[in-house]
C-alpha cells in the first residue's frame, strides 16, 4: 500500500510537473541573411510571413553597405554569424562557392529537402554544375523605364515598337531632352540581350535550338550596331561615367541607383533649404534603360519626393512587333556553410521558392517569380506575347554565360573609350 | 527507536510531504494566475516596458562610457604630442599606424576594433569640409580648382562657382564620414559620441561604434618636414551582433525589438523588427503611418527624455513604442524599443494547467486525507495489538504458572505421601497420582512449546508415506486406555475399502485427532460414547479426500464460548471442572490442520454434544513408490550385542542401562562426548554394535563427538549406528543430529517401543 502510494504520488507529481510553467517551445532561431539593399522589402516581407508559421524564428535581415566588395571579407571571418546570404558571383569560377551549402547535396549530407520543383529550370540549371551553391530566388528582364507624364505632356504615348520608339526619341531630342538615360553597363547589357534575342527572332523558332547550341554564331557586331545607330542619333550622349548631379546636367552616366531614381524624378538639392526637393512632375528624363531589379528603388524614390511623375516598365522596342524579353536570373541566394540552423534556413528556402510566396516577392520586388510558369506572369505585366520571350539558360554560349556578360562589358567599354 | 515511533515518524514524513506537495500545486496555480495577471495590458506593464526601455539605456551606457573614456584618455595624449610637435617641442606626433599598434596590442577583444579616420575624405573637390555646428551641416572648404583622380584632369571648376554644401545624409555610409567630420571638429566633452552603423571594411561586421578626435603625424617624404599633421577620428567599433546580444541578455519581453538611433534616425545598432536603412524608412515601408506622423514620434522624442506611443501599426501588427534620450551621448540619440502589444496580452489564464493543478492540489489532499486515515487506523491496531501482546503473555504465563503449580503441587504431595505410605497397595496409588500428574504436565510443555514453535514459524510439515488403517489403529490404539479410564466407548467407522497407502505428516495428524478425541472423551458424560469416523469425501487416480469426524453426546458448548473455543487458554468453566486441560488443545488442532492445508469444523449444541470434521487432501502412494516401513521388532537380536550409552544425566543413565540390560545388552557407559570418544578410539574393531548418545553433555556434547568419532580413521567409525537422544524434540535439531552424521533420533522422555523399535533397526541394519 505504502509504495503503491509512493507511486501514485510520484506520477502525479510528475505529471504535475510536465503541465508546469509555459507550454513546451522549440528552441529559439535567429537566421541572419545578409544582403544587399535591394531586395529588402521583398525578403523582409516573405520573412514576417515565415516567422509567423514557424514562431520559433526570427529572421533578421542585415543589410551590407559596399556588398559586392565586403561580402567575401565577412564570409571569410572566423564567425561569420551568417545564415543565408544574396550571392554575388554567377556558378562558374564563383569565389563564393567555398562558403555555400552544397544544395544538391543537403539531402543526402543533411537528410534535408530542398524543394524548388516549382521553379523556372532555364534560370535554375546554369546554377548546378555538380554542385548548386545557390539558386536565383527571381527573373529579371532588361527594359526602358518610361517617364509617362513627360511623353503625355507632349501628346507622345509609351511606344510599342521600333517606329514608335524612334519617333519618340527623335521628339524628345528636339525638344531639348537628352532622349535615353541609365547606368552605361546596364544600357550596354540591355542593348546586348535585346540585339541577342532580335538575332534569334530573325532567324526564326525553328532555328532556335541551333543557335541556342552556338552562340557563336550571334554577329555582335549587328547587336551593338543598335546601339551605336542610337548614339549616332544623338539619343544617347556618351559622357563621363560620373556626372554632377548638382549642376544640372542629367546625362548618361549615374552613380548608384538612388542617384538615378532622383535624375528620374528631377529630385535636386536645395541651397536655400539644404535638403533634397523635387523640382517639378514632369522630370527630364523620358527613358531610362535598367532591369526591373530598379523598380523598388524607383518606387522609393517616387515616394519619398511624393512625385506626380508616373512611369511605366516597357521592353526595350528595338523589334517591329515589341520589345523582347530576356529572362535573366537575380538574387541569387544561398546557405552559408557556418550555419548552425541550416535545417531552418532550408526551411525558409523552402518556404521563398514555393510558388505562391515567390510569386509574392516577386510582386514586392517589382521583378518576375522563379516559378515554371513566369511567362504568364511577364505577359500579364508586360503584355509580351510568349514567342518574343526568350529564357536565360537555353543558351549554350560557347563563352559561358559569364563570359559573354564580360565580353559585352568590353564591348561598352570600347564605345565609352574607357579602360576597365 | 521503537516501532511505534517508527511509524509515527513515517506518519509524520507522509504528512509533511503531501503537504510540500499541496504548496507546490498551490504554487503552479498561484503562479499561473500571477503571469495573467502581469501579461495584462495595463498602465503597470507599459511601465515596465518603458522601465525596460531606461534601463537598456542605462546598460548600453555602461557598456560604452568606460570605452569612451578610454579612447578620449588616449587621443587628447597624442594630440598633445601632436601640439607640442607642433611647437617644435619634438620632432612629430604619433602616425596612424603608431596609435593603432598601441591599441590593438594593449586593448585586444574579440569584439571591439579600432580605426582611425581622416576627417579629408573629399579631396577631389576640396582640401576640408567644415562642420556647420549652429546649422548642423558639412561645408567644403579651401576648394580646389580641379578635380583630379590620380593625374588625370577630371573636371575643372567653374571660375566663381560656390559648391554646394556636402550632403552626407543620404546613405548609412555617407553619414559615417559625415561624423568623422563633425567629430573632428567638435573638442571631446566626455559624452559617448556615437556614430551610425556601418560596415567594418576588414571583416564585412555591422559595427557599433564610438569616436574621439585627435591629431596624428602623417608621414609624407616629398614634404620637408616629413610629413604632415592631420586632423582624425579615432573610432572604436563594438561588433554590434555582441551589443544584440546583449540586448537580448535583458529582454524581458521576448518580442521587445531595440534600436538606438541619432536624431537623422540613423541606426547606430538595432535587433528584432527594426530594419531597413534608418528608422524614417522602417517607419515608411512598415508601419500604417505618414510622414508627418514619423516626423510626430521624432518630435516627440527630441522633446523628452522619455516617451511612448501606443499602438503604432507595423507589419500589420499593433505595436507599443517606447522611447528613451540617451543622456550621456553627445548629441541627440535615443533607444527605442517596440514591443508588439499582443505581448501584453492575457495569454489567459493557463486553464489546462490550472486546472491540472488544482485536480493535483485536490487528489493530493484527498490521498493526503485517506491515507492519513488509514496510517492513524493502522497504527492505532497496532498499538491494540502490541497492548493485546502485552496482556496474552501475561495471561499466558500466569496461565501457565498455573496449569504448571497444579501438577507439580499434586507431584510433590503424592510422593510426599509415598514416603509415608504404610502398605504397597497405597504407595502404588500415590505413584499413579504422581505418574499422572507427570504426564499432564508432559503433554503441557508439549502443548506449550508446540504452540511456540509454529508460532515462530518453526514448524514444518513432514510428509511420509502412511497407511490409512494404520494411522486410525494408531490413534484409536493409543486413545482407547485413555477412553476406557473414563468410561467411554469408543465407536470406530472407516468406509475404506482399501488399506491406501497416503501421504501425510502422521505425527501432526495424530496429534490433531488425539486432541480432538481426549477433548470428546473429557467432555463426554460417563458411560457414554465417542464417534471416531474416517470418510472417503472423494478420490480419483492421485489423490483422495478424507473427513475425520469425532462426535461426542456430551456437554457440549454454549454458543458464546464456541465463538472464541480456538483461543489459546480458552475454557468454559463448566466444562473444564473436574475434568483438566490446559486450554491450548483446540487451539494447536486449528493451526495445525490450516498449517497442513485442511479445514475444520465444529458443531455443538450445549448439553448435546459436539462434532468436530477435520478434512484433508491426501496424495495416494502405490505399491512401488514406498514400502512399509514398519518393522517387527525382533528384541532378540539385542541379546549379547554392545552398546556404548553417552549420558550425563544419571536417572536417565538408568532407565536406558535398565532397558537395555533387560533384552541381553552389555552397557557401556560414558558421562559426556569426551569420554565417549576415548572410549570408542579404544576399543576393537567392530567391538560396539551401536551407541546412544545424549546430545546436551557438559566437556563435549553428542554433536561434536558424533562427529569426531565418524571423523576417525577406522572402518567401524563410519558405520556403527548412532543415535541421538534428546529433549529437543524439534525438527531443527533432528536436523542438526543427522548433520554430524547420526543415524536416528529419539526423543526424551523415551517412548519404550518407539526406542527398541530403533535399536533393533539400526542393530539390524549394521549387521547387513
Amino acid at each position: 500500500m505504502k509504495k503503491l502510494f509512493v507511486s501514485v504520488i510520484f506520477l502525479i507529481f510528475l505529471t504535475g510537473l510536465a503541465g508546469c510553467g509555459e507550454k513546451v517551445q522549440e528552441d529559439f532561431v535567429t537566421l541572419r541573411v545578409l544582403g544587399k539593399t535591394t531586395t529588402n522589402l521583398a525578403i523582409e516581407e516573405a520573412a514576417y510571413r515565415f516567422e509567423k508559421l514557424h514562431t520559433n524564428v526570427k529572421i533578421e535581415y542585415e543589410y551590407m553597405q559596399n556588398y559586392d566588395a565586403l561580402l567575401e571579407k565577412r564570409l571569410s571571418c572566423d564567425a561569420p554569424e551568417v545564415d543565408l546570404f544574396l550571392n554575388t558571383g554567377i556558378v562558374e569560377g564563383n569565389p563564393l562557392a567555398k562558403y555555400c551549402v552544397n544544395l544538391l547535396d543537403i539531402e543526402s549530407e543533411k537528410n534535408l529537402a530542398f524543394d524548388y520543383s516549382d521553379s523556372l529550370d532555364c534560370i535554375v540549371k546554369p546554377y548546378i554544375n555538380e554542385h548548386m551553391h545557390s539558386i536565383p530566388l527571381m527573373a529579371m528582364v532588361y527594359g526602358v523605364y518610361v517617364n509617362k507624364t513627360l511623353l503625355n505632356h507632349y501628346g507622345i504615348n509609351v511606344p510599342s515598337n521600333y517606329a514608335k520608339f524612334m519617333s519618340a526619341l527623335e521628339f524628345v531630342k528636339e525638344k531639348g531632352y537628352v532622349p535615353i538615360h541609365g547606368n552605361p553597363m546596364e544600357i550596354a547589357a540591355s542593348f546586348a540581350f535585346s540585339g541577342v534575342c532580335l538575332e534569334l527572332e530573325k532567324k526564326g523558332k525553328a532555328d532556335i535550338d541551333d543557335l541556342y547550341g552556338n552562340a557563336e554564331n550571334i554577329d555582335t557586331a549587328e547587336i551593338f550596331a543598335i546601339f551605336n545607330d542610337y548614339v549616332d542619333k544623338g539619343y544617347i550622349v556618351l559622357n563621363d561615367p560620373i556626372v554632377d548631379v548638382n549642376d544640372g546636367n542629367y546625362e548618361l552616366g549615374y552613380n548608384d541607383n538612388d542617384e538615378m531614381a532622383r535624375s528620374f524624378f528631377n529630385i535636386k538639392y536645395d541651397e536655400t533649404e539644404r535638403k533634397y526637393k523635387k523640382c517639378d512632375d514632369l522630370g527630364r528624363v523620358p527613358f531610362l534603360i535598367a532591369s526591373t531589379e530598379f523598380a523598388e528603388t524607383l518606387n522609393n524614390c517616387k515616394q519619398n519626393y511624393s512625385s506626380e511623375i508616373e512611369y511605366e516598365f516597357i521592353l526595350l522596342p528595338i523589334s517591329e512587333a515589341s520589345g523582347y524579353a530576356y529572362i535573366l536570373p537575380t538574387h541569387a541566394i544561398s546557405i552559408c556553410k557556418t550555419s548552425e540552423n541550416i535545417d531552418y534556413a532550408v526551411e525558409f528556402l523552402n518556404f521563398m521558392f514555393s510558388k505562391e510566396e515567390n510569386v509574392n516577392i516577386a510582386n514586392v520586388s517589382g521583378e518576375f517569380p522563379n516559378v515554371y510558369d513566369i511567362n504568364k506572369y511577364i505577359n500579364q505585366r508586360l503584355g509580351v506575347p510568349e514567342k518574343f520571350i526568350f529564357e536565360y539558360g537555353k543558351l549554350e554560349f560557347k563563352k559561358d554565360e559569364y563570359g559573354f556578360l564580360n565580353f559585352v562589358f568590353k564591348e561598352a567599354d570600347k564605345i565609352y573609350g574607357m579602360e576597365r | 527507536m521503537n516501532q511505534r515511533e517508527t511509524k509515527k515518524r513515517n506518519i509524520i514524513g507522509m504528512i509533511v510531504l503531501t503537504n510540500i506537495g499541496l504548496v507546490i500545486a498551490f504554487s503552479i496555480v498561484l503562479l499561473s494566475y500571477t503571469r495573467s495577471y502581469n501579461s495584462k495590458l495595463n498602465e503597470n506593464n507599459m511601465a515596465a516596458v518603458d522601465f525596460t526601455t531606461a534601463s537598456q539605456c542605462v546598460l548600453f551606457e555602461t557598456e560604452f562610457e568606460l570605452e569612451q573614456q578610454k579612447i578620449d584618455t588616449i587621443a587628447e595624449f597624442v594630440t598633445k604630442a601632436a601640439n607640442e610637435g607642433k611647437n617644435g617641442a619634438v620632432k612629430k606626433g604619433w602616425t596612424p599606424e603608431e596609435l593603432l599598434d598601441f591599441f590593438y596590442s594593449n586593448y585586444n577583444s574579440d569584439y571591439i576594433y579600432y580605426q582611425v579616420v581622416s576627417d579629408t575624405t573629399f579631396k577631389g573637390w576640396c582640401n576640408s569640409i567644415v562642420y556647420d555646428d549652429e546649422n548642423d551641416n558639412l561645408q567644403a572648404a579651401e576648394y580646389k580648382t580641379k578635380w583630379l583622380v590620380g593625374e588625370k584632369i577630371l573636371r575643372t571648376r567653374p571660375e566663381g562657382a560656390k559648391f554646394a554644401i556636402v550632403d552626407y545624409s543620404d546613405s548609412t555610409y555617407d553619414a559615417v564620414q559625415k561624423h568623422t567630420v563633425k567629430c573632428a571638429n567638435k573638442p571631446i566633452d566626455g559624452g559617448l559620441r556615437l556614430s551610425p552603423e556601418f560596415t567594418y571594411y576588414l571583416n564585412g561586421k555591422k559595427v557599433t561604434s564610438i569616436s574621439t578626435p585627435c591629431v596624428l603625424w602623417e608621414e609624407d617624404e616629398n614634404l620637408p618636414d616629413g610629413g604632415f599633421y592631420q586632423n582624425y577620428v579615432l573610432y572604436a567599433m563594438f561588433e554590434s551582433s555582441y551589443i544584440v546580444k546583449e540586448f537580448k541578455a535583458n529582454d524581458r519581453y521576448k518580442e521587445m525589438s531595440f534600436a538606438i538611433v541619432n536624431a537623422d534616425a540613423n541606426y547606430v545598432c538595432r535587433n528584432g523588427k527594426f530594419t531597413s536603412d534608418n528608422l524614417y524608412s522602417f517607419m515608411a515601408r512598415h508601419a500604417d503611418m505618414s510622414l508627418e506622423a514619423q516626423q510626430d514620434i521624432f518630435a516627440s522624442m527630441v522633446s523628452n527624455d522619455l516617451g511612448s506611443d501606443m499602438g503604432k501599426s507595423i507589419y500589420g501588427i499593433s505595436y507599443y513604442v517606447s522611447y528613451k534620450k540617451i543622456d550621456k551621448a553627445s548629441g541627440n540619440y535615443f533607444m527605442v524599443t517596440l514591443t508588439p502589444t499582443d505581448a501584453f496580452k492575457a495569454p489567459e489564464l493557463n486553464i489546462p494547467l490550472a486546472v491540472l493543478s488544482i485536480l493535483f492540489a485536490v487528489l493530493l489532499i484527498a490521498l493526503n486525507g485517506i491515507y492519513g486515515a488509514i496510517l492513524t487506523k493502522r497504527v492505532l491496531r497496532s498499538i491494540e495489538a502490541e497492548k493485546q501482546a502485552s496482556n496474552y503473555k501475561t495471561d499466558f504465563i500466569s496461565r501457565i504458572s498455573h496449569d504448571i503449580r497444579t501438577p507439580m503441587n499434586g507431584i510433590l504431595s503424592m510422593a510426599e505421601f509415598i514416603t509415608t505410605a504404610k502398605t504397597l497397595e497405597e504407595a502404588k496409588g500415590y505413584n499413579e497420582s504422581v505418574m499422572e500428574s507427570g504426564r499432564y504436565l508432559l503433554a503441557l510443555v508439549n502443548d506449550v512449546l508446540g504452540i511456540s514453535r509454529i508460532e515462530r514459524g518453526k514448524m514444518n510439515i513432514d510428509l511420509e508415506p502412511c497407511h490409512r488403517f494404520d494411522l486410525r489403529e494408531s490413534v484409536v490404539n493409543e486413545i482407547r486406555t485413555f477412553a476406557k479410564k473414563n468410561s467411554i466407548d469408543i465407536y470406530v467407522d472407516d468406509d475404506g475399502e482399501n488399506d491406501d497407502c497416503i501421504m501425510m505428516d502422521k505425527m501432526h495428524m495424530k496429534q490433531i485427532l488425539m486432541n480432538l478425541l481426549t477433548n470428546a472423551i473429557k467432555f463426554s458424560y460417563k458411560e457414554g460414547q465417542v464417534d471416531f469416523i474416517i470418510t472417503t469425501v472423494w478420490r480419483d487416480d492421485k489423490t483422495l479426500k478424507l473427513r475425520y469426524t469425532v462426535r461426542d453426546r456430551g456437554i457440549g458448548m454454549s454458543p458464546e464460548f464456541a465463538k472464541k473455543m480456538y483461543e489459546p487458554f480458552e475454557q468454559e468453566n463448566k466444562m473444564a471442572v473436574g475434568l483438566g486441560g490446559s486450554g491450548l488443545g483446540l487451539h494447536i488442532v486449528k493451526i495445525l490442520t490450516e498449517a497442513m492445508g485442511g479445514k475444520i469444523e465444529c458443531e455443538t449444541i450445549e448439553g448435546k454434544g459436539t462434532t468436530f470434521t477435520v478434512e484433508f487432501v491426501h496424495r495416494i502412494i502405490y505399491e512401488g513408490d514406498t514400502g512399509n516401513s514398519k518393522i517387527d521388532v525382533d528384541l532378540k537380536v539385542l541379546t549379547g550385542k554392545r552398546i556404548l550409552v553417552v549420558e550425563d544425566n544419571d536417572t536417565n543413565m538408568f532407565i536406558v542401562n535398565k532397558l537395555l540390560e533387560d533384552k541381553g545388552v552389555f552397557v557401556h557407559k560414558a558421562s559426556n562426548g569426551l569420554e565417549a570418544l576415548h572410549m570408542f578410539e579404544e576399543s576393537a574393531q567392530g567391538f560396539f554394535n551401536l551407541i546412544l548418545m545424549d546430545v546436551r553433555m557438559p566437556v563435549m556434547n553428542g554433536i561434536e563427538a558424533s562427529q569426531k568419532i565418524r571423523s576417525l580413521e577406522r572402518s567401524d567409525a563410519k558405520r556403527v549406528p548412532i543415535i541421538a537422544m534428546t529433549a529437543d524434540a524439534f525438527d531443527e535439531d533432528r536436523g542438526k543430529v543427522f548433520e554430524a552424521g547420526m543415524d536416528a533420533h529419539l526423543t526424551k522422555p523415551l517412548v519404550v517401543a518407539d526406542f527398541f523399535e530403533v535399536v533393533v533397526r539400526l542393530i539390524k541394519g549394521e549387521e547387513k
